[in-house]
């Protein structure tokens, strides 16, 4: 049973198609090994969508021929473009808006969704996944039961492997109505696009209320800067109006995975471990010995912050 | 909408993953679910608490409703504790085993029995299962416009809603007709504990598989009838849910960070700083 066609849904930020999406075209590769791998374009601003993704190495780009105003209308949009090209599995980075779109799509299409996964392997006629359960204390193995499926992948559990390619575009003729596009958004307001998105970075220094005021997240900062990371917080450092949510980590906040994590003066509650405890290598600065965060740290420091962090950002410094 | 607004929160009973228990595994590894204390999800009680803050500005009617083994009718006598008019417990054996999708399935067949309703509620996603997908499946499923992963509710009037919502690199503002499904973050809200003079009366409400059918009569008189319903009061097939209607399955469940790896402490000293700097120069971290 081999599967024929992957359909990668195609995410695009100021610089271009999305890491994740970028490593969800990974993904689709190991999921569906030969299979035509197809761009999928479905969007408000469509043409420039389709011409950074046909800057990807895929066999193609499909751009819906209609403005997509919402998560729902994507979806639709998406399953009458599969519906055309024909069976596919299709597979989502698992951003706030790929969540969304993901199980409106399994719905519309009836298919199986097997959501933020952290790795898949084809078994025998199956492909396994697996994705962590219970805020990350557990990970569970996914069996999809259908010839096809829908899938979003976790944030750098798949390396970006893609070179440039120059794909085709396609436009696909979509039927959308006015009831698929009810929900709609009256405003945007984006964030510093400079700053490196949290969920896409390598590296990352969160701060908690060990840092006692806003102004200890200059600690933070200089070592972010000296690891060349981005900048998480608890939610209760966000909560207090130290930082702004879009730099939450945590179950309400944002999911991460990135090669280095290193939470300073964070308590590290069930609901922050979520969002973090799958990052390969954590480093944790706390005074209290007791704190949960040591239970999933590689690297724990018991220190004051303020005494360890400025020694650690030095000794960074030398070797980057 | 002098009547007010008919409002229908979803909710869904986990185990408390954050209590510490003598047996948080079985013997092959899997999370002991029946060790840990059964709570409401915690963002479907900011689900609720949604609802009935606005109930108590438009006016109207909050019914909850949770699919779940007889065990459930205690987190729906929760939410009657904490201000619900009413709760549906959706309870057939048949339905063991079904996943997000056979779920969503039986969740529409309740509301289109429930009827005509203005507001559907869920919480953004479980704690068990993490995945995020009954509200909008639901909301695929009744063909209602929805709103997922909302912070706060701004307004309801003139038939729209307008809520907040936090993405990745934005914050977006939205606005959708009634009907609508919403799923609430956690957060969005400070969920309300139970009220003592509620919890005088609900603690004797009772689900009918609870009293094995018995005095269901006197129950209802008295206003402490939590409403069950099967398969086949939903019309419900046996090929639709459970294990048979669920598309996806699990095949085995390993627990993770439970089995620690070992940490390495690290001294509070240049040294040490020195020593860890170059380990994870070593693991090519950094």
């Amino acid at each position: 049973m081999a599967i024929n066609r992957a359909y990668v849904y195609i995410e695009v930020d100021a610089k271009g198609v999305r890491r994740t999406v970028r490593q969800a075209l990974t993904a689709a590769a190991v999921i569906a090994p030969g299979a035509e791998i197809i761009a999928v374009v479905a969007s408000a601003k469509g043409d420039a969508d389709a011409a950074a993704a046909s800057m990807l190495k895929v066999a193609k780009v499909v751009q819906a021929d209609a403005a997509v105003a919402s998560s729902q209308a994507a979806a639709k949009a998406i399953a009458q473009i599969v519906k055309a090209q024909g069976p596919g599995v299709v597979v989502f980075g698992n951003t706030s808006l790929g969540r969304e779109v993901a199980p409106c799509l399994a719905q519309e299409l009836g298919l199986p969704l097997v959501p933020d996964v952290t790795s898949a392997q084809v078994v025998g006629d199956h492909v396994e996944f697996v994705r962590p359960i219970y805020a990350g204390k557990a990970m569970a193995k996914v069996k999809p039961l259908a010839e096809t499926f829908v899938v979003t992948t976790r944030a750098n559990a798949f390396l970006d492997n893609n070179e440039s390619g120059a794909a085709p575009v396609e436009k696909a003729t979509v039927a959308l109505t006015a009831d698929d596009q009810k929900a709609k958004v009256v405003s945007l307001v984006q964030r510093d696009t400079t700053k490196i998105e949290l969920t896409e970075a390598d590296a990352i220094v969160s701060g908690g209320m060990g840092l006692g005021k806003a102004e200890g997240f200059k600690q933070v900062e200089a070592l972010a800067d000296a690891l060349r990371a981005a900048v998480g917080a608890s939610r209760a450092a966000v909560n207090a109006g130290w930082v702004d949510h879009t730099q939450q980590v945590g179950q309400t906040g944002k999911t991460v995975s990135p090669t280095l994590y290193v939470a300073l003066g964070i308590s590290g509650a069930i609901q922050h471990q979520a969002g973090m405890s799958s990052s390969k290598c954590i480093v944790a600065v706390n005074k209290d010995p007791e704190a949960p965060i040591f239970q999933v740290a590689d690297y724990g420091i018991v220190a004051d912050l303020y005494s360890v962090v400025p020694l650690l950002t030095e000794e960074i410094k030398k070797v980057k | 909408m002098a009547e007010g607004l008919r409002i229908v929160v979803c909710v869904k009973q986990v185990p408390d993953l954050s209590v510490k228990v003598a047996e948080p595994l079985r013997s092959n590894g899997t999370i002991n679910r029946a060790a840990f204390p059964a709570i409401i999800n915690p963002d479907d009680l900011c689900a609720l608490e949604m609802g009935l803050l606005i109930r108590e500005v438009r006016g109207g009617r909050v019914k909850v409703v949770s699919m779940g083994p007889p065990t459930a009718a205690e987190a729906l006598r929760d939410c009657l504790c904490r201000g619900a008019d009413e709760a549906i417990l959706i309870c057939d054996s048949r339905f063991a085993g079904s996943d997000t999708f056979a779920t969503a399935v039986i969740l529409a067949a309740a509301m289109r029995r429930i009827g005509s309703v203005d507001l559907i509620l869920c919480g953004r996603q479980t704690a068990d299962g993490d995945t995020g997908q009954v509200g909008p499946e639901l909301a695929g499923l009744l063909g209602l416009p929805q709103i997922t992963r909302i912070s706060e509710l701004m307004s309801i009037e003139r038939g729209h809603v307008l809520a907040r919502r936090n993405l990745d690199e934005s914050t977006q503002i939205v606005e959708a007709p009634l009907p609508c499904l919403l799923t609430v973050n956690r957060g969005a809200n400070l969920p309300r504990i139970q009220n003592a003079r509620l919890t005088g009366r609900f603690k004797k409400a009772r689900a009918p598989s609870e009293v094995q059918g018995q005095g269901i009569e006197q129950l209802r008189q008295k206003g402490l009838l939590i409403e069950e319903w099967s398969a086949d009061d939903l019309g419900i097939e046996s090929h639709q849910c459970g294990i048979e209607g669920s598309p996806t399955r699990i095949a085995m469940v390993e627990a993770m960070s439970v089995a620690q790896s070992q940490q390495v402490e690290i001294p509070a000293t240049e040294a040490g700083m020195d020593d860890l700097v170059r380990m994870l120069a070593a693991k090519g971290i950094i």
